[in-house]
């Protein structure tokens, strides 16, 4: 017997301990059947995952991209060297800290792994409108977009609140900029403005040296067409409206967004910068559903009224 | 849709019930010589002949069920085997039987397989269990005529050494 025969009656006495199952025809027509069920799945799975990339993927790549801007203004020789007061941290942060150094510090024990939310600029967001304003809570719209100004790095998203006396539906829509210390590895962000879409605030502008009486200017609406300023030093302490002296609310619209103004007139502060707010007035218990808030400094010759 | 792919299924199951009465026990036998287990075997050619439910129309046009069945069996188990070497890449595929026991006068064929990479494995099958010609065989494993003798070559080489020239050789 040759090599081949011998290899060939080899493989078939091999072959033949092989053992075919009886019920391999019962596997078979239950896979067939369990097909379709098994292709619906792995069909809803791959729309499921395809949503998420496709939530996701703007997201992080929006967190990945620093955009670069040069200043606004670029001058001539002949002209003076550029204001960069407002792109200094300390004039553009104010919640939950609003001065450089002592952000520093507080940047050291986040680099040790405390607060961990500081690192979120959303995060930061939901904690302010809860702690600083009083709403609920927030509802994202996750667009953050992240650029910087000189060394000031900036985040930029949109917000609604969810009101504790609503129904639970978001309310009106908010732009919030924060900013982060420059060089900052995996900095803390801090709250640097807050503007609602019903009240659009010309003047004051952000990061700008205001002297009382103080000028807001814009447009706005609000229930019964009224609107409440407010300025506050970083201690916290309001100086506007002045108890006894100011009206403490200017006209804007009732139903559409109309212009206003008003001189607000305010007390000695106690810091050299703070903010000012504008808020719609509410119908609602509790805080109002929007507010406007911008950053400022004050002049060193503001002092008008003393503090009562 | 549960209606329509059942009924779908019914329409099938006649054709493919024969297929698998006239070839399901050769396939299994197939796919050990490929393997060397019978679980795994089975599992193969059950998946096979889902794939040949699922390519029903295209294969029935072309006539060819059990080529494309054979065709199938054969692309899994080396799958199935390159899947298996992945996850054992540490094991000697093949270990010798000591020369001081008795089983060393007879050699066992399958192990003796195994030392085959799978794809010289499947030209033997195909020339010396299947009886395929060359032709036949380089259009199932979709290689070159010269292929399928190169590798054959070297497998029958391989096969010797491993089994022996003597008839007691064989068990």
């Amino acid at each position: 017997m040759g090599f081949d025969d011998r290899l060939k009656q080899l493989l078939e006495e091999r072959a033949g301990e092989a053992t075919p199952s009886p019920e391999a025809w019962e596997h078979i027509q239950r896979r067939l059947r369990m097909r379709p069920y098994v292709r619906a799945l792995a069909i809803a799975i791959s729309i499921a995952a395809i949503a998420g990339i496709a939530f996701a993927a703007p997201r992080i790549l929006d967190r990945s991209r620093v955009t670069i801007l040069t200043p606004a203004s670029t001058p001539s020789p002949t002209e003076a060297p550029p204001d960069t007061s407002g792109i200094e941290f300390s004039n553009n942060a104010f919640w939950p800290l609003s001065d450089e150094e002592t952000a520093r510090q507080y940047q050291a024990k986040i680099d040790d792994g405390a607060d961990p939310w500081m690192r979120d600029p959303e995060q930061v967001a939901e904690r302010f409108a809860v702690a600083f304003i009083g709403w609920k809570s927030i509802v994202s719209s996750h667009d953050v977009t992240y650029d910087e100004v000189g060394t000031l790095r900036r985040a930029t998203f949109h917000i609604r609140p969810i009101l504790a006396a609503g129904n639970g539906r978001p309310g009106p829509q908010h732009t919030i900029r924060l900013v982060a210390l420059p060089k900052a590895e995996n900095p803390g962000w801090y709250i640097s403005e807050l503007v609602s879409d019903n009240i659009v605030l010309d003047q004051p502008l952000q990061a700008s040296e205001i002297t009382s009486p103080v000028t807001a200017k814009g447009r706005g609406v609000g229930f019964e067409a009224t609107l409440n300023p407010e300025v506050r030093d970083d201690s916290g302490t309001k100086l506007h409206p002045r108890i006894g002296k100011d009206p403490g609310y200017i006209m804007a619209g009732a139903t559409e967004i109309q212009p206003f103004e008003a001189a607000l007139e305010y007390n000695t502060p106690t810091t050299p910068r703070g903010i000012v707010i504008v808020v719609s007035a509410s119908g609602l218990e509790g805080p109002s559903a929007d507010w406007t808030i911008v950053r400022v400094r004050f002049a060193t010759t503001a002092t008008t009224s003393p503090a009562p | 849709m549960e209606a329509a792919a059942l009924s779908a299924t019914t329409v099938r199951e006649e054709p493919i019930g024969y297929l698998f009465r006239e070839s399901y026990a050769r396939m299994v036998r197939l796919a050990f010589l490929m393997t060397s287990d019978n679980a795994l075997a089975e599992e193969i050619v059950q998946e096979a002949f889902v794939k040949v439910w699922k390519n029903w129309s295209r294969i029935r046009s072309e006539g060819s069920s059990q080529a494309y069945l054979r065709a199938a069996v054969l692309n899994q188990s080396r799958s199935s085997l390159r899947r298996r070497f992945l996850e054992s890449r540490k094991k000697p595929p093949y270990e010798p039987v000591a020369a001081d026991q008795e089983a060393s006068r007879r050699v066992d064929v399958g192990r003796a397989l195994l030392c085959l990479p799978p794809r010289q494995r499947a030209c033997v099958i195909l020339r010396y269990y299947e009886d395929m010609t060359e032709k036949q065989c380089a259009q199932i494993l979709r290689v070159s005529v010269g292929t399928i003798k190169s590798q054959t070559y070297k497998a029958l080489r391989r096969l010797e050494t491993e089994i022996g020239g003597g008839p007691d050789g064989i068990r």
